[in-house]
């Protein structure tokens, strides 16, 4: 068996329960699945600043999983904050949302769109972006657009949300030239039929994206790089 | 494009996978299939077949125009047998983009997913070549600016053996394997390797355990991309790899 904890670093419990779902459909026969919050930190991950916020209580649950054994973790946040932190920290794989999906995607079709969720335009694509130059991929990026809307509002009316997403697919489609569509939030659940049926282009949840990215390093043997991400040193960090 | 329905965990759905082999020769198909299947899924069914003509080895990029037609040939014979999912057995990936336009199943090279791969685990990846001297530079370096990563590319280094030697003289692949990642990390600043041929099979634990990198090997890499591409029902973007219009080809 495989153990994967997923964290998911917010500091509300809202969202365990549908990523446990999403998993359970998708994982491998082989794979246990854990989903943990951060029991301190940001209700939701929409900007930096929010990012910052999480971003230490998420290392300490990546670290938790690697102390009891887990083979993987998975940062089930678009935004992923506290991954780089804990690819350094850590031994096992550790696996981010976008940077899993963004790959995905950049072998599908020549140029992709994220569309995500998001209180205004201007908070977003900033910090959406930042991950994407880190990841030598935003040459493929053809637009980043936002339905606008609360994070935390997406548990109400996923009819409304499904149709605001659309909309903005269909624009990233027509008007930006994308070829290939990255939901960019982990939140967008049980709309990639629709976009892939109504505008012919592949969608990546990026949820998915990273649960296979992660079997697949632990299946090979690999993970990210010492050299790269080499270990902290030791030292007191107080909290 | 239309979505297939989702089969449930409960049901035990066979993915049909292709190998397609592009050189001359069946030198190869036993020994990928052996690997390969080490890291196969348990619901993933194998088959695997090289090209009948075009060149016995790809070192270069004259060698990718002798393979290409008849490897894209294969992949659309693969798709007609009802396969789920077609590799291109080689790191050059030829014929990977004339094969994704024309096929509706996804197509998966070797060279794509693993430079993805090696992005994803470190900062800067080196590719390990195979070929007399340095004659596969251009194919190779036009490859990872065409999948955008160039900027991710510490550099391209070469054993310097034909690809049809290195099987039969292992040791020294080994031996050259690890005198060029030694200089790939030490002065090329690479912090991940990449194993830049299909045939190199159970040479890299000494770059691994003693470099302390990850080592990429595209096969099963490829393998991996290509079952996941299947379970999520992800395939080329038809509005990028648009299907070709029907014409007279003649040969």
């Amino acid at each position: 068996m495989r153990r994967i904890k997923v964290v998911v670093p917010v500091s509300v419990d809202v969202w365990n329960e549908p990523v446990r779902k999403l998993y359970d459909e998708w994982r491998g026969n082989e794979t246990e699945i854990d989903v943990v919050n951060i029991p301190k930190g940001s209700a939701s991950v929409e900007c930096r600043y929010d990012a910052g916020w999480s971003a230490l209580f998420t290392v300490l649950e990546a670290e938790k999983a690697e102390a009891n054994g887990c083979n993987g973790v998975i940062v089930y946040c678009f935004g992923e904050p506290g991954l780089l932190l804990a690819k350094e920290r850590l031994t096992i794989p550790v696996v981010g949302i976008s940077e899993a999906s963004v790959h995905f995607a950049s072998m599908l079709g020549k140029r992709f769109s994220v569309i995500t969720v998001g209180p205004s335009r201007e908070i977003s694509v900033g910090y959406l972006e930042d991950n994407l130059e880190r990841y030598d991929l935003a040459h493929k990026c053809a637009s980043i657009r936002v339905a606008v809307m609360e994070i935390l509002d997406l548990m109400g009316d996923p009819e409304h949300e499904a149709q605001l997403v659309l909309a903005e697919a269909k624009k990233a489609v027509e008007e930006d030239g994308a070829d290939t569509i990255v939901l960019g939030c982990g939140s967008m659940l049980g709309m990639e039929k629709r976009i892939t049926n109504e505008l012919g282009v592949p969608v990546v949840v990026p949820g998915i994206a990273a649960l296979k990215v992660c079997e697949d390093l632990i299946e090979m043997g690999l993970a990210q790089s010492k050299r790269f991400f080499a270990l902290p040193p030791e030292k007191e960090r107080t909290l | 494009m239309k979505v297939k329905e989702r089969a449930t965990s409960e049901d035990l759905v066979m993915r049909k996978i292709k190998i397609v082999v592009p050189v001359a020769t069946t030198a190869w198909n036993e020994l990928i299939l052996e690997d390969m299947g080490r890291y196969k899924a348990t619901d993933t069914e194998l088959a695997i077949v090289n090209i009948e003509k075009g060149p016995e080895s790809i070192e270069c990029t004259y060698d990718v125009a002798w393979a290409e037609l008849f490897t894209v040939q294969e992949c659309e014979k693969a798709e007609a047998e009802g396969c789920d999912g077609v590799i291109i057995y080689c790191f050059g990936d030829p014929g990977l983009r004339a094969a994704k336009e024309k096929l509706n199943i996804p197509v998966v090279g070797i060279n794509e997913p693993a430079v993805h791969f090696a992005s994803m685990l470190g900062n800067r990846f080196s590719i390990m070549a195979v070929g007399p001297d340095t004659v596969n530079r251009a194919m190779l370096a036009d490859n990872v600016l065409l999948y955008g990563l160039e900027s991710r590319c510490a550099s391209i280094r070469f054993l310097s053996m034909p690809v049809l030697e290195i099987e039969k003289q292992k040791d020294k692949q080994a031996r050259r394997l690890f005198e060029e990642a030694t200089r790939a990390v030490e002065e090329d600043g690479a912090d991940t390797i990449i194993l830049g041929c299909g045939s190199m099979f159970g040479v890299e634990e000494k770059v691994r355990n003693e470099l302390n990198v990850p080592v990429v090997v595209p096969g099963p890499v490829a393998l991996k991309t290509c079952e996941s591409l299947i379970k999520l029902d992800l395939t080329q973007s038809k509005r990028f790899f648009t299907a070709p219009p029907s014409k007279k080809r003649v040969m």
